[in-house]
């Protein structure tokens, strides 16, 4: 007897598969829905993801406002180092700093409304590329000059609500008088500044001198941009010969291919975190593919037990269904793929105005190819299991009643398969997103929320058995015996119910359970005894009027000062920081200049767990005292070396002692407090914190900033606004990415219940025959579904909360706190969803007429 | 109180079609004493499982009167009338209607748990074991033989002591001995229980076997 060819079988196996698809693709919704919806959030994360990184490279000019940019914080770079700068083409100086605008009338007498600004000083140059845009266009550098006593300034629209004011106000700002003339628009460079807590006020660098806030020590930071006269010219080689020619310059370089390097962490982070949400609605909408391609395979069960009492071999068999499913999940795929091209596209204008940074919109090939992927590999993945059964079961048991298959294990070479399948995903997936670490434990999370789930869908199984058939425990009413007989009877939707269910409360508990605690940690972090104001800027000379001013103050409690200076880490242990491979979660301890101190005695809120603190009367070589989790993370021990450029001058000090701080406490403290010998002689300015009881915090800010100009007020109430809203939207996308994962859940759960709809109706008409009444059989599948529904969130309780636990203890290394109102909320949102979902689909089942069913068999 | 438990009086039963309405009852007329054992026979399609439907409130009627075991079955609503067929009558099917995914003593305990019977389990086991079914409690129906299946439907038809049965060609879908073995089953238990029984079949030696026998034609019965 001679077998068909893999060509021949492959030949026939498309021929069935087209006849087979005549029918239309009833059944297959469901499996369709999940595929599109996986794919295109993938597809959508992915092209916008891609689309701002380009954004930002294309764009890295504008952003830095630059070719490439020196900056130095606190003094302004000498002549030599301008002349080595100016070199390579147009020159324009941007001075930043922060300070507190003061509302007056025409008459300049100071009104009650203040604010933190941004302030932001630019020359005529300003700016080399891009273009900043006004509400009223026209050209602006000489609406910055003076007039009379007033000098002109530009401001950001939420200033003007913030002080309640219109262009044509004016504020003071330090010493001097501004005109607000017209409000920015878009200032091309502003996310290169990285995350600024005040609205931006800009004015001329004439009008910054005349504002007397730029004295020694001041948190100026100077940015000399650079437009190239070479176009072309290598920017490495530049920043190379600048390093080369003034190692001790202390400058940051940033070049417009790295314009904004903080935002691009950001950003890589939130999509990240969105593509990996994306992939989980994937993993769903798999069980769902699974269920559907399961339920489409016992519908075709007749079909099957014909075409192989026909003589078709278990391989046509395999190959026909497995062309006819993909071909189906091509329609799905290529669906989805054309939702993550065009809606970004389409959704461009509105997603460039949430955003800080520029998109360059483009159908973008790669993420495209990767959802494409991801697609396929979950349909095979899902769709191996039911396949092996349907060719591996005999035609005759195919032939036999309508009870679903037993548990069947697939073949051993369909479980390499399916093995090599999930291989390939998860290679996939590490291939595909950039952080390795954080990839590796959803992948683990996922695999291990499986894993219990699946555990967890046989055990309810078991123990529903258990319970039914002993008379102990069997409960009395018939409706509960049905409701819990239906949980384990051959062809459940138990574990489809269980795991669609399960994977999208657990995503949705860890994602409630993060927001609450970040929001929670935002909110207590302000504890009584946390300052209320940091004071900043204050001169060496005025540190003990300021001290003994604001104590005096009513309300006030407490205050505390340190001294203040900028400066970065360049060498450890004399080897350039480039040398170290320091941990990520730290990085940002040794990345810019960074504030330190000096002090005689250890901070408060600090304990030392390594070495020895200085005697107080110390004299001796700079010694240095870290902070220890930083230090571990670098690989520091007591004794190294640190090298660190202050002010221009590199500074090396041994490291004396670790301290373990508690940041929370918001006290004031540093990462790096050197002994006082060395810094005390370096020009800087010193930080005051001021506690106080809330109600006089207004009327301490105007009588601070009416007696001292030049000092910064910043209220933590305000930074932490600050720094809530900017989490408030990364959540939101978090949250908007996580629904699609819950509607996938959901959709799996209604295809689930869906696919054993004409049993459930068959069922339903037999027991109303023989006396079930429709009230009695609405509570039976209520009671089904509220348990399901139960059980699951309780188990989605527990992953969710681990991940979650996860997520703050180990990435963000926060204060993890439990939430039993959201866990609450959790589980009736699930019995109430299931119950919703359950009737909503099986209602049919319910109404329907006995005799035309019955009739019908 | 009527001395007939089953009465029938000029209902018509008007089902809609792909073609239009289709009058599947014309006014039929019945009655049946309690006890007896009633065949019903007439061609494919004359209207006699609509009838046994009828009789169970499983199909509205259009118009006319209907009175089994005392109540009124046109003024029952669907909760009512299940609870109707839960204490009075038990059906047996053609094809036998068990529910798949329930084993058989559990399909025979089903009228029995809806009652509300507080031994149903035990109930149900003995009048599988009268069936000759005790070995095959814990089987699904596919895991059973035609005639065996039967036997869990008629078991089930009469574990919550019905009074009235109801049976639809009991004997179509099996063979000619399983058949026989089925009936005399049927009519055992409908002796020794007292039961009314109401049996539709196309094969008229059966019929014979029947206290009384009438025929649908056309919708109507002569």
């Amino acid at each position: 007897m001679q077998h068909p060819s893999f060509i021949e079988t492959l030949q026939l196996g498309f021929k069935f598969a087209r006849r087979e698809l005549r029918s239309g693709l009833q059944g297959f919704w469901i499996f369709l829905t999940c595929l599109i919806l996986g794919v295109g959030a993938i597809a959508i994360i992915g092209t916008l993801s891609v689309s701002i990184q380009r954004g930002m490279t294309e764009q890295g000019q504008p952003l830095l406002g630059a070719d490439i940019e020196f900056s130095v914080i606190h003094r302004q770079l000498d002549k030599e180092q301008t002349g080595f700068i100016a070199k390579f083409g147009q020159t324009s100086t941007v001075a930043t700093m922060r300070g507190i605008a003061i509302v007056e009338t025409k008459a300049g007498e100071q009104t009650s409304e203040r604010a933190l600004v941004e302030v932001k000083a630019v020359d005529n140059l300003y700016p080399l590329y891009g273009q900043l845009t006004l509400k009223n266009p026209g050209t602006f550098q000489p609406r910055l000059g003076k007039e009379g006593n007033l000098w002109g300034a530009f401001a950001e629209s939420s200033i003007l609500a913030r002080l309640k004011i219109k262009p044509g106000a004016i504020v003071s700002l330090g010493q001097a008088r501004f005109i607000i003339h017209d409000i920015i628009a878009r200032e091309p460079d502003r996310i290169s500044d990285g995350l600024i807590l005040g609205p931006r006020l800009m004015i001329s660098h004439a009008a910054l001198k005349a504002t007397g806030l730029v004295k020694p020590g001041s948190l100026v930071r100077w940015h000399y941009r650079v437009k190239l006269a070479d176009a072309n010219a290598d920017l490495e080689k530049i920043e190379k010969a600048a390093a080369q020619q003034f190692p001790d310059a202390g400058w940051r370089i940033r070049s417009r291919n790295a314009a904004a390097p903080g935002a691009k962490r950001f950003l890589s982070r939130l999509t990240l975190f969105l593509s990996l949400t994306g992939l989980t609605a994937l993993v769903i909408g798999g069980a769902g593919i699974g269920n559907a391609v399961r339920s489409f395979l016992q519908r075709r069960k007749n079909n099957i037990a014909t075409l192989k009492c026909l003589g078709a071999s278990s391989r046509l068999i395999l190959v026909t269904y497995l062309i006819e499913i993909m071909i189906v999940a091509l329609l799905g795929i290529a669906i989805g793929l054309l939702l993550g091209a065009a809606l970004p596209l389409i959704a461009m204008p509105w997603v460039q105005d949430l955003l800080p940074v520029p998109i360059a919109p483009a159908v973008e090939i790669m993420p495209l190819l990767q959802a494409a992927a991801f697609g396929f590999l979950v349909t095979i993945a899902f769709s191996l299991w039911p396949l092996s059964q349907a060719k591996d079961t005999p035609a005759s048991e195919l032939f036999r009643g309508n009870i679903a298959q037993k548990f069947k294990r697939p073949s051993a070479a369909f479980i390499v398969a399916i093995l090599i399948t999930i291989a390939l995903i998860v290679a996939l997936t590490l291939l595909a997103f950039p952080n390795r670490y954080i990839t590796g434990w959803y992948l683990i999370a996922i695999t291990l929320s499986f894993i219990v789930l699946i555990g967890l869908s046989r055990l309810i199984m078991w123990s529903a058995k258990r319970f039914s058939r002993s008379p102990r425990l069997m409960p009395k009413s018939a409706v509960s015996r049905l409701a819990i007989a239906n949980l384990y009877r051959p062809g459940a939707p138990t574990p489809s119910i269980v795991l669609a269910l399960g994977l999208g409360l657990s995503l949705f508990v860890t994602i409630a359970l993060v927001d609450r605690n970040v929001s929670k940690e935002l909110q207590s972090a302000v504890p009584a005894q946390a300052p209320s104001f940091f004071f900043l800027d204050i001169q060496n000379n005025q540190v003990k009027n300021f001290q003994a001013f604001t104590a005096a103050q009513k309300g006030v409690t407490k205050t505390g000062s340190a001294p203040m200076l900028r400066g970065r880490v360049q060498k450890l242990n004399g080897k350039p920081l480039k040398d170290f491979s320091i941990a990520p979660d730290i990085a940002w301890a040794f990345r810019g200049d960074r504030g330190i101190t000096y002090s005689t005695d250890l901070p408060a809120g600090s304990k030392i767990t390594a070495g020895k603190w200085w005697p107080k009367d110390y004299d001796g070589p700079p010694l240095v005292s870290f902070v220890d989790e930083i230090a571990n993370g670098a690989g520091l021990k007591v004794g190294d070396t640190v090298t660190v450029n202050i002010l221009g001058r590199s500074v090396t000090a041994k490291i004396a002692s670790l301290r373990a701080v508690e940041w929370e406490s918001l006290r004031i403290n540093f990462v790096m407090v050197f002994s006082p010998g060395t810094l005390k002689g370096a020009p800087h300015t010193h930080l005051v914190t001021v506690t106080m009881d809330s109600g006089h915090e207004d009327e301490l800010l105007a009588t601070v900033s009416n007696k001292y100009k030049a000092v910064t007020a910043i209220r933590i109430k305000d930074a932490l606004d600050a720094v809530n809203s900017l989490l408030g939207q990364l959540l939101l996308a978090i949250r908007a990415a996580s629904s699609i994962t819950m509607i996938t859940g959901i959709l799996v759960l209604a295809g689930a219940l869906a696919s054993g709809l004409t049993t459930r109706t068959y069922d339903a008409v037999v027991l109303k025959t023989f006396g079930a009444t429709r009230t009695q059989l609405v509570y039976v599948f209520i009671y089904e579904y509220a348990l399901l529904g139960l059980i699951t969130a309780a188990f989605s309780i527990l992953i969710g909360t681990l991940g979650a636990y996860a997520i703050i203890h180990f990435i963000m290394e926060m204060t993890w706190s439990f939430s039993p109102v959201t866990a609450l909320l959790t589980a009736l949102f699930a019995m109430a969803l299931t119950i919703a979902s359950g009737l909503a689909t099986t209602w049919r089942a319910l109404t329907a007429k006995p005799a035309r069913i019955l009739r019908a068999e | 109180m009527s001395s007939s438990i089953i009465s029938l009086s000029d209902v018509k039963v008007t089902l809609e079609a792909g073609a239009g309405p289709v009058e599947i009852l014309r006014g039929v007329d019945l009655d049946v004493k309690p006890g007896t054992a009633l065949g019903i026979v007439g061609p494919s399609g004359s209207g006699k499982t609509t009838l046994l439907m009828v009789l169970a409130g499983l199909e509205a009627i259009n118009s006319g009167t209907i009175n089994v075991s005392d109540h009124n079955l046109t003024k029952l609503n669907e909760n009512q009338l299940a609870a109707f067929r839960r204490d009075h009558i038990g059906i047996v099917f053609q094809s036998f209607h068990l529910i798949p995914a329930m084993t058989a003593l559990e399909n025979v305990a089903v009228p029995l748990e809806f009652k509300g019977t507080p031994d149903a389990y035990k109930q149900a086991t003995q009048a599988l074991d009268r069936v000759g079914l005790s070995h095959r409690l814990d089987h699904y129906p596919s895991q059973l033989s035609g005639g065996e299946q039967q036997r869990v439907a008629i078991a089930r038809a009469m574990a919550a002591g019905a009074r009235i049965i109801l049976a639809d060609e009991p004997t179509g879908n099996l063979d000619s001995e399983t058949g026989d073995k089925i009936i005399d089953l049927l009519f055992d238990m409908q002796r020794e229980t007292g039961t009314t029984l109401l049996l539709v079949t196309h094969d008229p030696s059966l019929a014979k076997k029947c206290d009384r026998v009438c025929e649908v034609r056309d919708g109507l019965i002569s």
